[in-house]
Parts: structure tokens; C-alpha cells; sequence
């Protein structure tokens, strides 16, 4: 049985009273596509970014591979990442925002040019950000974490501003990433948008994970035919 | 342990970020023509630039725009990475916050000694064309000007870098540049003329210093510019401190 690529336990985290997330505990391997799904506000956002290093949790461990984010050599080789902002000038192109990414992480620059036709944006690419409309503020987003074609995809909210024939476009590449071995871990507070897709999910409600296994298993557990049925019983109890 | 070659990913990342946004350039165009007009004003006002107060009086108008447009410069760069999220971005690639701060203000640093090379060119040139007007002579050999102008070479890398640190602690870009240059033009100076005796030890006295302000209240060139280094690790060691806790 090999490693989770992600493995998180007892996560805790405060921003002074609230409590935004509680004893958060989960894996995601490799070779799936693991759903975290919750409503806004549920605590989503916050795990990933504990999980990236970008928030300190209060308590409990976040690792990738084993080891903490911030301990990874050449993290962007190993995690691909979408988090809740693009992280671009408004005033530069969207070619320039990659070669900035790719610089900070020693990326070849042909590695753009790759990544920027995978996400259908190699037309608008000499455009200014600020020109860009969310959906595809969205795909550059993603063809930054694809760069270093890594071999673990965190994505938060990754379907957000997505037209119909983007979001089946983007199951299909998180699918074929899961098949070539990839872990791929999205969040979603919309079912529709990846329920197809999903192997395992992990569901998490005001902060506290509710469930976290493989889908076939919750649908037995709950008795559902669907995973938005299964999803709303285990949100009700 | 973070490898030299991914402190040189980080500072090339850093280089193509200031290149590719036009605030640093359009900044750095503002503080020479601040430097020129305000430089300018003063040479106009004295009786008889040929006296070593006035040129030092006028020298040291021109640079004193070039040293706050470099604050500036670094509190705008900071700054804007929090506002658009770039600073997540530079911390996926190299998750050593201490090193993605110091590179930061490493470039910003070489970003504000250029704003001190052109700020001592535009004021070594309009006071020697103003000389030349009054059919005069600008010596640039002549102490009271070189140390002028090393003055400014050596503040502006140093306040860009106080900027950077200081827009690292206070994220939000309007109470950053809004709240230090209330300090730097309001506060301080009142600073000098009520307390003087503490007025002259605060960081932008010791940049007035620095730059050779003919202010007989402020310190010695020398220790203006050891005070203002002093500073400078002061508030990065504090900002390094911050940001390595801080949630983003």
C-alpha cells in the first residue's frame, strides 16, 4: 500500500474566536480524484491553505509525500495548486505571469507554451489580466499548476467561473492526471460539477469533516443512488 | 536548507516582477521630476547659489523627492503583492518566507539605488544648468556636492528597502504609504522642531542626514547614515519575524 500523497490529521485552525476548522483528519492517494466538498464557508479554503503552507494551523499536522509544504524541495515538481486567488498583476499579460511562476521555480520556459495551449488560453496569453474574465483568470490559474506537470494536483474551487464546456473540459484533465497516477484533490461546493469523476470524497461541514472514504462505500453507508443524495444525508445527521 | 540555486530562482522572479508592473517605472519618472521642480524652486529662492550654505541648501532639496519616492517604491511593491495574491504565488515556489521577504528587498534595494543614481544625476544637472545660467561653474568634485550625491545614492536603496519591510507589516497599501508618509512628512518634522533632541534620532531625520541636510539640528552625515542602516535591520529583522507566523 503506498503513502497518501496527502495526509492530514487532527487539523485545527483559529483566526481568534472563530473556529474555521476542527481535528480535520484525511488522506488522498495517488491515483484518485478525491472531492472535498462543503458549502461556502465550511472550512474548504482554509484546509488547502494549510495543507500549501500558506496558513499555520493551530494544531495537527498537514503533509505531502510526508513532509510539510514548507520542507519540499522544488515544491511546484511535486504540487500543482489552484487556490481562491489567481495571484497576478492586473497590468501584465498572462504569458508574463507564467514566466514569473516558472522563474520563481526554476521551470523551463517552454514549459508555458505547453501549458497555456492545455488550458486553451495560448490566444489570450499576450493579454492584461485585467482583460481577463473569471473563467479564464480560472484557466491560467491552472495552467500555472500544471506547469511543472506535477505529480499532485490541489485544487480549490477549480470549476469557479467555468463555462458548461469548460467545467467537462476540466474533468477530463483531472481524470486523465488521476489515470496517469496523479492525486488529484478538488474542492467543490457544487456536486454537478465533478461527482463523475470522484473516487473518494471527503465532506466537510462548519469546519468538521463528516465523512471521508470512497464513494462506493458512502453510498452504500447512506443507502443512495447518487453522491448529492448521499452528500445531503450525511450533511442532515 | 535552501539551495543558491532556488534563492536565484526567487531573485530572477522577483527582477521580472518589477520590470513587468509600470508603477515602478512611472514612480521612478515622478521623483526626477519632483527632484528637478523642488531642486529647482530652491535655486531659484537663494540670493547667491556661490555660497556653500545655498548649494547645500539646493543640493539637498532635489534629493530629499528622490528619497521619499524610493520609500514609496518599496511600500507600493509590498504592498501590491498581498493586494493581488502574488505573494502566495512566490511562497508555492519557495516556501522560505525569510527568503522570498530578503530577496524582495534585496531587488528593491537595486531598484532604489537606481532611483539615487538618477535622482543624483537630475540633481548634479539642474544645479550645474543653473549655474550655468548665472554663468557659474558647478565643481561636482566639490565636497558639499559629492557628498550630496553619495548621500542620495546611499539613502534611496536603503528607504526602498524600509518600504518593503514596512508594507510587509502593514498589508493594507493605503494605511501602508498613507500612515509612513504622514510619519516621514508630518510627523517627524514636527518631531524636529518641538523635541530635537529626540526629533534627530528618528528614521527620516537620519535619511535627512544621509543626504547632507544643512539642518544643524540633525547628526553628522556619518552617523545619520550608521542610524538609518540601523533601522533598516531593525525593521526587517521585525518584518522577516511577522511574516514567517503570518497567515496569508
Amino acid at each position: 500500500m503506498t503513502a497518501p500523497a496527502i495526509a492530514v490529521s487532527g487539523l485545527t485552525k483559529t483566526f481568534g474566536d472563530h473556529v474555521a476548522v476542527s481535528d480535520v483528519t484525511f488522506a488522498v492517494s495517488y491515483g484518485s480524484v478525491t472531492g472535498f466538498i462543503g458549502a461556502n464557508g465550511s472550512g474548504k479554503t482554509t484546509t488547502m491553505r494549510a495543507i500549501l503552507g500558506l496558513v499555520k494551523p493551530s494544531a495537527g499536522t498537514a503533509v505531502i509525500d510526508g513532509v510539510a509544504y514548507e520542507d519540499l524541495i522544488d515544491p511546484r515538481r511535486i504540487v500543482g495548486s489552484v487556490v481562491d486567488r489567481l495571484g497576478g498583476h492586473p497590468g501584465i499579460s498572462g504569458t508574463r505571469h507564467l514566466e514569473i511562476v516558472a522563474a520563481s521555480a526554476g521551470i523551463s520556459r517552454k514549459s508555458i507554451d505547453t501549458a497555456l495551449d492545455t488550458v486553451g488560453l495560448a490566444d489570450a496569453a499576450g493579454r492584461k489580466l485585467g482583460t481577463y474574465s473569471t473563467g479564464m483568470k480560472q484557466r491560467l490559474a491552472l495552467a500555472a499548476a500544471l506547469l511543472a506537470d506535477p505529480t499532485i494536483l490541489l485544487l480549490d474551487e477549480p470549476a469557479s467561473g467555468l463555462d458548461p464546456q469548460g467545467i467537462r473540459w476540466l474533468r477530463k484533465l483531472l481524470h486523465e492526471r488521476a489515470a496517469m497516477g496523479a492525486a488529484v484533490f478538488v474542492s467543490t461546493h457544487q456536486l454537478a460539477e465533478l461527482s463523475t469523476i470522484v473516487d473518494d470524497v471527503v465532506i466537510i461541514d462548519r469546519g468538521i469533516v463528516l465523512a471521508a472514504e470512497p464513494v462506493g462505500e458512502l453510498l452504500v453507508r447512506t443507502a443512495a443512488t447518487t453522491l448529492e443524495e448521499a452528500v445531503i444525508w450525511v450533511m442532515s445527521q | 536548507m535552501t539551495a543558491p540555486s532556488h534563492v536565484a530562482n526567487v531573485l530572477r522572479a522577483e527582477r521580472l516582477s518589477v520590470l513587468s508592473t509600470p508603477a515602478a517605472r512611472l514612480l521612478l519618472v515622478a521623483s526626477m521630476l519632483m527632484a528637478a521642480l523642488s531642486g529647482g524652486a530652491s535655486l531659484l529662492a537663494v540670493d547667491d547659489i556661490t555660497t556653500d550654505a545655498s548649494l547645500q541648501l539646493a543640493m539637498h532639496s532635489s534629493t530629499v523627492a528622490t528619497m521619499v519616492f524610493a520609500l514609496v517604491g518599496g511600500l507600493y511593491s509590498s504592498t501590491t503583492d498581498h493586494r493581488f495574491g502574488l505573494v502566495d504565488q512566490r511562497l508555492l515556489s519557495q516556501p522560505n518566507r525569510a527568503i522570498v521577504l530578503l530577496a524582495k528587498a534585496a531587488i528593491s534595494g537595486v531598484v532604489g539605488l537606481v532611483y539615487g543614481l538618477l535622482g543624483a544625476a537630475t540633481a548634479a544637472g539642474i544645479t550645474a544648468l543653473y549655474f550655468r545660467s548665472q554663468a557659474e561653474r558647478l565643481e561636482i568634485t566639490d565636497p558639499l556636492v559629492t557628498r550630496a550625491l553619495l548621500g542620495i545614492v546611499l539613502a534611496a536603496p536603503l528607504f526602498a528597502v524600509i518600504g518593503v519591510a514596512v508594507g510587509t507589516l502593514v498589508r493594507s497599501q493605503p494605511a501602508a504609504i498613507g500612515g509612513t508618509l504622514a510619519w516621514i512628512l508630518m510627523a517627524e518634522p514636527a518631531a524636529l522642531v518641538g523635541l530635537p533632541n529626540v526629533g534627530k534620532w528618528l528614521p527620516g531625520s537620519s535619511g535627512l542626514a544621509l543626504t547632507f541636510s544643512p539642518d544643524e539640528a540633525l547628526l553628522d552625515q556619518t552617523a545619520g547614515g550608521l542610524l538609518l542602516l540601523a533601522y533598516v535591520a531593525l525593521v526587517l529583522f521585525a518584518a522577516v519575524a511577522s511574516f514567517r507566523n503570518a497567515d496569508l
